[in-house]
């Protein structure tokens, strides 16, 4: 883990729908957070972010996000396997992962938690209610929420 | 009759004892009665006799102290002195022979004499009395003391003179001067005319009893008497007293008194009374034959004796015919008995055969000790022989066992015969006409007082039948099961794919609905200013849609998870989910003015979170109809009937007409409009579907604004 790494406050949102991705982002803009959202459509585009490997590799590692939100279907690599890298790998293994998806599943629900998520929001239908929710959730995880401090891992 | 057996000869020996005892008791009786009898007899012959004895003892004593005084009184008279003194005085004469005739006739003497010295008889009265003497001179000459009368026993002058006796006294001129008498008078008596006449008579109408006098003369022992059975013996009949100690006469003289039991001069046994005879030389025997005194008895004895004897020998005869005749009786009902359980014994055979050939299994005993078989004829039919065989033993069934078999079922035989215990084994035997049967065998052991098998008992049956089922069943199972597992594995994937199913209605149904609400809501957002009102409220009208839709498929996934979940059984209290389910709405609408009723204790067997969420969706519409009302009453309970039960939800609210109720339970389906009261119409759905699972029923009455009961059972036994 190097010195120089530094927090953008961006927020990253792992989501293969994209009409979703269109409406999260508008839900964002409307509650006025304008922190940068990087949007990975699969788990595996998530990882290579996070984890500066992939195709994309050689950039060099980004500032880690403020707050992950998790679909749990999602191509190539589902949900809870992503929650579970993140949580296996040193750098990522404190970051706040929040689940956001449409499914109530209780199964769900259950191996969310027991794998590490720090929070588990379920999509409502109605429009209105999702926006609600999104400025709940920024208000909390991008204002309210203290972060786990910088270089808090072991050395990788 | 059958031949007597150990019963019957136990019987008889109980009656020979019976009998013995009996007549030991009857004799016992008899012979103490007859000793008394014999005694009585005895006395009453004592009696007789002493009375007779006495009183001819006493009559003669009397009569001879009488003609001893008459002795002594002559003694004092001077007519004979004063005659032998002056023969030839006439006169003297004459008066000596007036008294002497007076004296004789007046005490009734056979003669009168008077003697001189030389024993010349000078005078006799009556005249001419034979007087024969051989020595009166010297009887006279012999007696000294001239004042003494002497007595003349009985006696015979000569050989064939009669008998008398007499009495002599001493006539003395001078009787101061003390010398021989100048002569005697002599008085001489007839014993028949009384002495032997009170002898001889007797009293009583004995015909054997007699009295006799007797005397000792020297050793021997003289009759006196004539007698009674034997005549010519007064004075002739002696015994000598050493050879005859049993004569009654003998022990008489020898000095012997009262009464004894001894020889008559018949030699016959007579009981005797013996008297001496005071002032003479006699003695007197009062006697009578003892046959005569225990005649009587005798008789009696022998007619009592015939009598009882008689009377035994018909009772035992009795008894004896009265017992064959009761065992001929006993006999012949045994031998009905004996038919009858022959008859029983041969039915119940027939009816073991017919059973035996219909379930084809045969009997068989086997005695080890012989090794004969006896076999019902199923078993001979199951080993291949329609006509019994002559015999049969265990090698013979044990050819018949395959090959393969053989080993095994003769150890396991002789292991069960070794340690005693009934055993039984399948195998498989080759008939004598070559099939290849199964058959069951099973036998036990009776053991002999040693301990030891004696004979084996036990049945065969033919199972091939049973087999060849038993082989199709295993088939069939083994088919089941295939079915089974193919059927479970096909139900395993369906089931994976429901809950693929579910779990891409969750996920990717909602998606879109959520695109189109979003997306409309932009519209209306972004665009407000460029639609109408009309075209507002289409978005509006497209987003209540989407929106509802996404109730739907909740409730849809709700109802499918009813089904997905498995079931569990425990005793589940709903009076207290009732309660959670209460407190819940109470805690959404606390200014409801509502009244909730819950029976205490109301509890089942079930699964209690499908419980739960049938409770919660019967509260929540009795809470939701009930809403419009400004007071709720709404009641959990439980009702019996005919040993049933049923729980059920009760409210006062809306209710609804039940011509309609038929759709009542079906998923989606709603008795009111959308308008009037809110909701999917998956409530009543779930809760079917609930207790349908669960092995119960639900139904409900209900009627416009009257309020809705819905009963529903837990366990199938619950529906009344």
């Amino acid at each position: 883990m190097n010195g120089s790494q530094t927090r953008s406050g961006s927020i990253l949102l792992v989501e293969d729908n994209l009409d979703d991705v269109a409406l999260t982002l508008r839900a964002f803009k409307q509650n006025h957070f304008h922190n940068p959202v990087v949007v990975a459509n699969d788990g595996l585009e998530a990882m290579d972010y996070l984890l500066d490997t992939g195709p994309h590799a050689g950039i060099g590692e980004a500032p880690l996000p403020l707050v992950v939100l998790l679909d749990l279907k999602l191509p190539k690599l589902d949900g809870l396997k992503v929650l579970q890298r993140i949580r296996g790998h040193g750098r990522t293994k404190s970051l706040p992962v929040v689940i956001l998806t449409s499914s109530k599943e209780e199964q769900d629900l259950a191996d969310s938690y027991s794998l590490g998520a720090n929070s588990y929001i379920r999509k409502p239908v109605d429009f209105a209610q999702f926006t609600e929710a999104v400025r709940q959730l920024g208000l909390y995880w991008l204002l309210l929420n203290e972060p786990p401090p910088a270089g808090h891992g072991p050395p990788q | 009759m059958p031949p007597p057996n150990r019963d019957d000869w136990r019987i008889l020996w109980r009656f020979v004892i019976l009998a013995v005892v009996l007549v030991a008791v009857i004799s016992g009786g008899g012979w103490f009665y007859f000793q008394r009898q014999y005694a009585a007899a005895r006395t009453a012959a004592e009696e007789m006799l002493t009375t007779v004895a006495g009183l001819k003892v006493a009559q003669i004593a009397n009569w001879m102290k009488e003609r001893h005084d008459d002795a002594d009184t002559t003694l004092d008279k001077s007519l004979a002195p004063r005659f032998l003194a002056a023969p030839d005085n006439a006169a003297a004469r004459w008066r000596l022979l007036q008294w002497m005739e007076k004296f004789q006739k007046v005490h009734d003497y056979r003669a009168v004499a008077l003697y001189d010295s030389s024993g010349t008889a000078r005078l006799v009265v009556p005249d001419g009395s034979p007087l024969i003497c051989d020595n009166r001179a010297q009887q006279i000459q012999s007696m000294r003391d001239s004042r003494k009368v002497a007595f003349m026993d009985l006696h015979r002058d000569h050989n064939g003179a009669p008998v008398h006796l007499g009495f002599l006294i001493p006539i003395a001129i001078k009787p101061e001067e003390n010398k021989a008498p100048d002569g005697a008078l002599l008085f001489q008596m007839d014993p028949n005319l009384f002495l032997y006449r009170v002898v001889q008579r007797w009293p009583t109408s004995h015909l054997t009893a007699e009295t006799l006098l007797v005397r000792r003369e020297g050793d021997e022992v003289v009759y006196l008497n004539e007698l009674r059975h034997r005549k010519n013996t007064s004075l002739k009949l002696r015994f000598p007293i050493n050879s005859t100690p049993r004569l009654a006469a003998t022990m008489a003289v020898q000095g012997r008194e009262g009464f004894v039991e001894a020889e008559d001069y018949r030699g016959i046994p007579v009981l005797a009374e013996l008297r001496k005879i005071p002032g003479t030389p006699w003695c007197m025997v009062a006697k009578v034959d003892k046959d005569e005194v225990y005649s009587p008895l005798r008789q009696q004895v022998r007619t009592i004796v015939s009598v009882t004897v008689l009377l035994l020998l018909i009772s035992i005869g009795g008894v004896v015919l009265l017992w064959r005749q009761q065992k001929l009786a006993f006999a012949r009902r045994k031998l009905a008995e004996q038919k009858e359980i022959e008859k029983t014994l041969r039915a119940s055979e027939k009816r073991l055969e017919f059973a035996q050939q219909q379930s084809h299994t045969g009997g068989w005993d086997l005695n080890l000790e012989d090794h004969t078989a006896y076999r019902s004829p199923e078993h001979d039919r199951i080993f291949g022989y329609e006509t019994p065989l002559p015999h049969w033993t265990y090698e013979m069934f044990l050819d018949h066992v395959v090959a393969e078999d053989r080993a095994e079922v003769d150890r396991r035989f002789h292991e069960a015969t070794a340690a005693k215990t009934d055993w039984s084994f399948e195998c498989r035997i080759r008939r004598a006409d070559g099939q290849l049967r199964w058959i069951w065998a099973a036998a036990n052991h009776q053991l002999n007082v040693d301990g030891e098998i004696r004979r084996m008992s036990g049945i065969v049956q033919d199972i091939t039948d049973r087999k060849l089922a038993e082989e199709g069943i295993r088939t069939l199972n083994a088919q089941l099961e295939q079915r089974v597992r193919e059927r479970t594995a096909e139900l395993q994937a369906a089931n994976h794919e429901l809950e693929a199913f579910s779990y891409s209605v969750s996920h990717d149904l909602r998606a879109p609905l959520r695109a189109i609400d979003g997306f409309s809501k932009v519209l209306m957002d972004d665009c407000a200013a460029k639609l109408t009102a009309e075209d507002l409220d289409h978005l509006q009208r497209i987003r209540a849609a989407t929106q509802r839709m996404g109730i739907l498929i909740d409730d849809l996934l709700r109802l499918s998870l009813v089904t997905r979940d498995d079931l569990r059984r425990e005793t589940v209290d709903l009076s207290a989910l009732a309660q959670t389910t209460v407190n819940a709405l109470r805690h959404k609408d606390p200014l409801r003015q509502a009244e909730f009723v819950i029976a205490p204790g109301l509890s089942t067997i079930g699964d209690g979170r499908l419980l739960q969420v049938a409770l919660d969706n019967l509260l929540e519409n009795a809470w939701k109809f009930t809403s419009k009302h400004p007071i709720a009453r709404i009641e959990v309970g439980m009702f019996r009937d005919n040993g049933h039960q049923a729980f059920f939800v009760r409210d006062d609210g809306a209710g609804f007409d039940m011509a309609h109720a038929g759709k009542l339970f079906g998923a989606f389906q709603r008795m009111h409009n959308q308008t009037e009261f809110e909701g999917t119409g998956i409530g009543l759905a779930m809760v079917r579907r609930i207790v349908n699972r669960l092995g119960g029923e639900v139904w409900a009455e209900s009627a416009v604004e009257q309020g809705t009961t819905i009963y529903f059972t837990v366990q199938p036994n619950e529906k009344p």
